[in-house]
C-alpha cells in the first residue's frame, strides 16, 4: 500500500486538477466599471459578513444575488441609506450607495439564485 | 509524553498559541451569536466580529496541528527537525502575521472574503512561514526511510495543498479573475474548499497518529484502511469544491462524485478511529475519549452533510443555520476534539472535566443551530416568509445557540486547565455495545429515508399573488384581519384595486376613525403585490349574485346639517378633491382603475332619469357606494349628513366656470313599470335581445368584459382619463346595483359620462327590457374564475 502511494497520489492530483480546471472555463463576463467599483465597495464594507451572493457568505441577512428584481431599487436605496429591520444604517459615504446599487443590478443579470426548479 | 528531541519543545508553544486562539475564538463566537439572538439589544459590529472569529478558529486548527506535527514527527523519524532555527523563525513569523491579522480585523479593514480575509502582505508573510515549515518537514522526513505511515502522507499532502490553496485564494488579484464574474466567486469557493481540505488532512493525520499511540500498536498507521483514508481524503480535498459550490458548480456529476468521496472517507475514518480507540489501558484515557467523541461527531456530521447534498433538502436549508451547524459540527466536533486529544497527549493530562461539559454543550449547540435553520428554511420556502420573519421565528433557538456557545467556551477552558493524572483503575467495558450499534444503524436508516417522505416545496413565491401573500404574512396583517384574509374578503364588500392601494397608503382617507395603521412605507412592488393578493381573494369568492342592499331613502330634514362641509372634507375630498374635480390626493392610486368622479362636469353614472340624477339617486349612491368601483359605501353616515353631502355634490356642478352654468337636477324620476314574472320563454327572448343590441361588441362574446390593455378599445371618460375595461356582466357587480330595478335603470338611461349608452329608444317594449335583464341574471357565471 505504502509503495503505491506516491503513484496513486500523483494520479489523483492530476485527475482532480484537470477536472477542477473546468470550473475556470466558465461563462464569465467582465464587470462594467460601475459594477466593479460597487464590488470593491461590497468587499471593503465586508457585506459578505452578513449577506451571501450565490450562497457564499453570511446567513444573518438574505442572499443578495437577485435582490434587485425581487425587492426593487427603491427598497435597496432606502435600506442602504437608513437601514431596515435588523440591518443597521450602514453609514455609507460618497458614491458608495450608487456603486453598490450598480453592483447589485449587475448581479441580478448574471443568473438566478436560489435556482427555481 | 516525554520530550525526546530539543525542537519538540516548540510543539508546546504552538499548541499553547493555538489554545489561546481557541479561547479567544470561542469568546468571539459568543459575541457573534448575540446579534442573532438579541438583535438591537447591544450594538455590536458583526462585520468585524465575524472575520476575527473565523481567523482565530482557523488559526487554532493550524497552530494545534503544527504543534502535533512538531511533536510526533521527530519521534517517528527518531531525529530532530532539520533546522530548529527555521522552525523558530517560522513561529515568530506566524505570530507577527497573526497579530497583524487581528489588528486588521479590529480596524475593520476587509477584503470581503469569508475565510483568510487577510491583506496581501499578511498572506504573503503566512505563505513564507508555511514554505519554511514545508521545507523543514520534508527535509526532516527525508531522514527516515520509507515506508512512512499513512498519517505522515496525510500531513505531507495537507501541507502542499494549503500552500496551493493560499495561492489560489489570491488569484482574484489578477484582473482576469477578480474583474470577471462569476469566475471570481467560483475561485473563492474553490479556495475555501481547498482550505477545508488541507485542514482536514492535517487533522486526520493527527487523529490517526494519536490513535496509533492510544492503541499502542505502531503497525496501525501502515494498515490498508489507513491508506484508503489517505487516498480518499486527498481526492476529496481536491474535489470538495464540487459539493460546496452552489449555483456556480459546473457539473452535477462532479457533485455526486464529491459527495460519494466524502461519505466513503468519513465512514472509513470514523470506523478506524472507533476501532483503534477500544477501551484498554488507563494510559492515554483522555485522548482516547476525545478521539471516540471525534469519531462519533464525524458520523453525525457525515449524515448531515450527505442530507444537505440532496437537492430538494438543499433548496430548503441553503443560507440557513443548518449549513452553519454542518460547518461548526465539523470544526468543533471533529477538528477541535482531535486536536484536544493531541494536546492532552502532549500534556499527559490525566483527567478531563471539560470532556463531559463538551459532551453536553456540543450536541445542544448543534441541535439549536439545526432547529433554527430548519424553521428558517421551511418557513422561507414553504410559507413564503421573508428572511426577517423567518429569523424572528427561529429566535428562541438562536438564543439557545449563544447559551450553548457559553457552555462550549467553559468546556474548552476546563479542558485546558486540567493537568492531573488519572487514578489507576481500569474503566469498565461499555455495556450494551451491540444494542447501541443497532440503535445507531436504525437512526442512520431513518435519517437516510427522509428524502422519500419529507414533502418540500422547492419554489419561492414568484407570481404577484404569491408575493402578496408573503407580504400579508410579513406585515402581520393577520393580527387584525385574520390568518388567510378571508375574513377581510368576507366582511368588507368588494373594493377596487385602486381603493385598496389608496387604503394602504392612508387608511383614514375614507374612514377618519379607522384604527388601521398606514402602510405607506411599503415599496411599490410590495403594495402592488398585496393588492393583487387581496384582489385575487375578492375575485375568487364563491360566486353568488349577492343582492345589492336596498337603500331606504330617509326624508330630507328641515334644517341642513351644520358640519356637512367637514364630512365632505374628511371622507370625500381625499378622492374627489377639495373642489370636487376628482383630483384628491388618493386619486393617483386609481390610475389603472376607474377614477374618482369629477363633479364639476355634471355627468353622473347612476341616474334614474334620461338627464341628471335625482336627489334620491345621489343619496343611494352615497349610502350604497358603487360596487365594482373605488366608491365605497358610507352607510355609517346619518341621513342628515347624507342629504347634506347630496347638496354639496350638486353644488359643485353649479360652480360657475363656464362649463355648466345651468345645471338643472331632476326633481323626480319616471316610475319603473312593475316587472313581469320570469319565465324560460322570457329568458330565451332576452338572449335574442342581447344579440340584437350587440352587447357583445363592448362586453365581449362571453359577456365577461373586454380590456383596454388587450387593445379592445381606447375609450376615455368625460375628463379624458382612460377607461380600462368594460363591465363583466356575469358577476353581479354593477355600479348601480344588481336588483332588476337597478339593471332596468342602467340599461334604459345608460351611465352618464361613460361609453355605456342608454337603450331606452332601442328597446321601446318594456317586455324586451325585462327579458334582457332576466337573461343576464339567469346566466350569471357561477364559480368560475373571473377575468382580470
Amino acid at each position: 500500500m505504502e509503495r503505491a502511494t506516491p503513484l496513486v497520489l500523483a494520479a489523483l492530483v492530476l485527475a482532480c486538477v484537470a477536472v477542477s480546471a473546468l470550473s475556470y472555463a466558465d461563462r464569465s463576463a467582465d464587470l462594467s466599471d460601475e459594477a466593479r467599483e460597487g464590488k470593491r465597495a461590497y468587499e471593503r464594507r465586508n457585506c459578505a459578513a452578513c449577506h451571501s451572493v450565490y450562497g457564499s457568505g453570511g446567513v444573518l441577512g438574505p442572499d443578495l444575488t437577485n435582490v434587485w428584481s425581487r425587492r426593487g431599487p427603491q427598497h435597496i436605496a432606502r435600506t442602504l441609506t437608513e437601514g431596515w429591520q435588523a440591518m443597521p444604517d450602514p453609514k455609507l459615504e460618497g458614491r458608495e450607495v450608487e456603486s453598490l446599487m450598480d453592483y447589485l443590478e449587475y448581479l441580478d443579470t448574471t443568473g438566478e439564485f436560489p435556482p427555481r426548479r | 509524553m516525554k520530550v525526546t528531541h530539543e525542537t519538540q519543545r516548540l510543539a508546546y508553544r504552538y499548541w499553547g498559541a493555538g489554545a489561546a486562539c481557541l479561547i479567544a475564538g470561542a469568546a468571539l463566537g459568543i459575541l457573534a451569536a448575540i446579534p442573532h439572538g438579541w438583535p438591537g439589544v447591544v450594538s455590536l459590529p458583526f462585520e468585524k466580529i465575524r472575520p476575527l472569529h473565523v481567523t482565530l478558529a482557523v488559526g487554532w486548527v493550524f497552530l494545534a496541528s503544527m504543534g502535533a506535527i512538531f511533536y510526533f514527527l521527530p519521534r517517528m523519524c527518531d531525529a530532530d527537525w532539520w533546522s530548529p532555527g527555521l522552525a523558530r523563525l517560522q513561529f515568530w513569523l506566524l505570530g507577527a502575521a497573526g497579530a497583524a491579522a487581528v489588528a486588521q480585523a479590529v480596524a475593520g479593514v476587509s477584503t470581503g472574503r469569508e475565510y483568510l480575509d487577510f491583506l496581501p502582505a499578511i498572506a504573503a508573510a503566512i505563505g513564507v512561514a508555511w514554505i519554511c515549515f514545508a521545507v523543514n518537514f520534508f527535509k526532516t522526513l527525508a531522514r527516515r526511510p520509507r515506508p512512512w505511515p499513512a498519517y505522515v502522507w496525510m500531513w505531507a499532502v495537507g501541507i502542499v495543498l494549503f500552500a496551493a490553496t493560499l495561492a489560489e485564494g489570491h488569484l482574484h488579484l489578477l484582473p482576469g479573475v477578480g474583474g470577471a464574474f462569476p469566475r471570481d466567486l467560483t475561485v473563492q469557493w474553490k479556495s475555501i474548499a481547498g482550505l477545508i481540505g488541507s485542514m482536514n488532512l492535517l487533522v486526520y493525520g493527527t487523529a490517526l497518529c494519536v490513535a496509533e499511540h492510544v492503541a499502542g500498536d505502531p503497525g496501525l498507521g501502515k494498515s490498508r484502511r489507513a491508506f484508503a483514508v489517505l487516498w480518499l481524503a486527498t481526492a476529496d480535498a481536491l474535489l470538495a469544491f464540487a459539493r460546496h459550490t452552489y449555483a456556480v458548480n459546473p457539473s452535477p456529476v462532479l457533485r455526486v462524485v464529491a459527495v460519494a468521496l466524502s461519505v466513503a472517507e468519513g465512514v472509513l475514518l470514523a470506523w478506524i478511529l472507533w476501532s483503534w480507540t477500544k477501551p484498554g489501558g488507563a494510559e492515554h484515557e483522555v485522548p482516547r475519549k476525545f478521539l471516540r467523541g471525534a469519531a462519533f461527531w464525524m458520523g453525525v456530521n457525515l449524515c448531515l452533510g450527505a442530507l444537505l447534498s440532496i437537492p430538494s433538502l438543499n433548496a430548503v436549508t441553503h443560507g440557513t443555520h443548518v449549513t452553519t451547524a454542518h460547518a461548526m459540527g465539523s470544526m468543533i466536533g471533529v477538528h477541535t476534539l482531535v486536536l484536544l486529544a493531541a494536546g492532552s497527549m502532549l500534556l499527559s493530562a490525566g483527567r478531563s472535566a471539560g470532556f463531559w461539559v463538551l459532551s453536553v454543550a456540543l450536541p445542544a449547540f448543534v441541535a439549536c443551530l439545526l432547529i433554527a435553520g430548519t424553521i428558517k428554511g421551511v418557513g422561507m420556502t414553504r410559507h413564503g416568509w421573508s428572511h426577517f420573519t423567518a429569523t424572528d421565528r427561529a429566535r428562541p433557538f438562536l438564543r439557545g445557540v449563544a447559551l450553548a456557545g457559553v457552555a462550549l467556551g467553559l468546556g474548552f477552558m476546563l479542558e485546558l486547565h486540567s493537568a492531573r493524572r488519572a487514578s489507576g483503575e481500569l474503566p469498565a467495558p461499555a455495556p450494551g455495545r451491540r444494542r447501541r450499534r443497532l440503535a445507531f444503524a436504525a437512526a442512520a436508516v431513518g435519517l437516510a429515508s427522509i428524502p422519500w417522505w419529507w414533502p418540500v416545496r422547492e419554489t419561492l413565491p414568484s407570481t404577484p399573488v404569491e408575493l402578496g401573500r408573503a407580504v400579508y404574512e410579513r406585515e402581520a396583517c393577520w393580527k387584525c384581519h385574520g390568518v388567510d384574509a378571508p375574513d377581510l374578503a368576507r366582511e368588507i364588500p368588494p373594493r377596487s384595486d385602486g381603493w385598496l392601494r389608496a387604503k394602504l397608503h392612508d387608511p383614514r382617507w375614507t374612514a377618519p376613525d379607522s384604527k388601521m395603521p398606514s402602510f405607506r412605507r411599503l415599496t411599490e412592488s410590495d403594495a402592488a403585490a398585496l393588492v393583487a393578493y387581496l384582489g385575487s381573494l375578492r375575485d375568487a369568492r364563491p360566486f353568488a349574485w349577492k343582492a345589492s342592499p336596498a337603500v331606504t331613502v330617509a326624508p330630507r330634514p328641515a334644517a341642513p346639517a351644520p358640519h356637512a362641509w367637514c364630512v365632505y372634507v374628511t371622507r370625500c375630498s381625499t378622492c374627489h378633491g377639495y373642489d370636487g374635480r376628482g383630483d384628491g390626493p388618493a386619486a393617483r392610486f386609481f390610475a389603472g382603475d376607474s377614477m374618482p368622479r369629477d363633479f364639476t362636469r355634471g355627468l353622473y353614472r347612476s341616474r334614474s332619469t334620461p338627464g341628471l340624477p335625482t336627489d334620491e339617486d345621489l343619496y343611494r349612491t352615497i349610502v350604497r357606494g358603487m360596487p365594482g368601483s373605488g366608491m365605497p359605501p358610507f352607510a355609517e353616515l346619518s341621513p342628515a349628513d347624507c342629504w347634506a353631502l347630496v347638496d354639496i355634490v350638486k353644488s359643485f356642478a353649479r360652480r360657475g366656470d363656464g362649463r355648466n352654468p345651468f345645471v338643472a337636477f331632476a326633481r323626480e324620476a319616471p316610475p319603473i313599470p312593475p316587472p313581469p314574472a320570469p319565465t324560460p320563454e322570457l329568458v330565451e327572448r332576452g338572449r335574442a335581445v342581447l344579440a340584437a343590441m350587440k352587447c357583445a361588441a363592448c362586453h365581449g362574446e362571453d359577456l365577461r368584459g373586454r380590456s383596454r390593455r388587450d387593445g379592445a378599445f381606447d375609450w376615455t371618460d368625460e375628463a379624458g382619463r382612460p377607461i380600462w375595461r368594460s363591465r363583466d356582466l356575469t358577476r353581479g357587480v354593477f355600479k348601480n346595483g344588481n336588483a332588476p330595478e337597478d339593471l332596468y335603470r342602467t340599461i334604459i338611461y345608460g351611465q352618464g359620462g361613460s361609453p355605456m349608452p342608454s337603450f331606452g329608444d332601442s328597446l321601446p317594449d318594456p317586455l324586451d327590457r325585462w327579458a334582457l335583464i332576466y337573461y343576464l341574471r339567469a346566466h350569471a357565471d357561477l364559480g368560475s374564475k373571473p377575468r382580470r
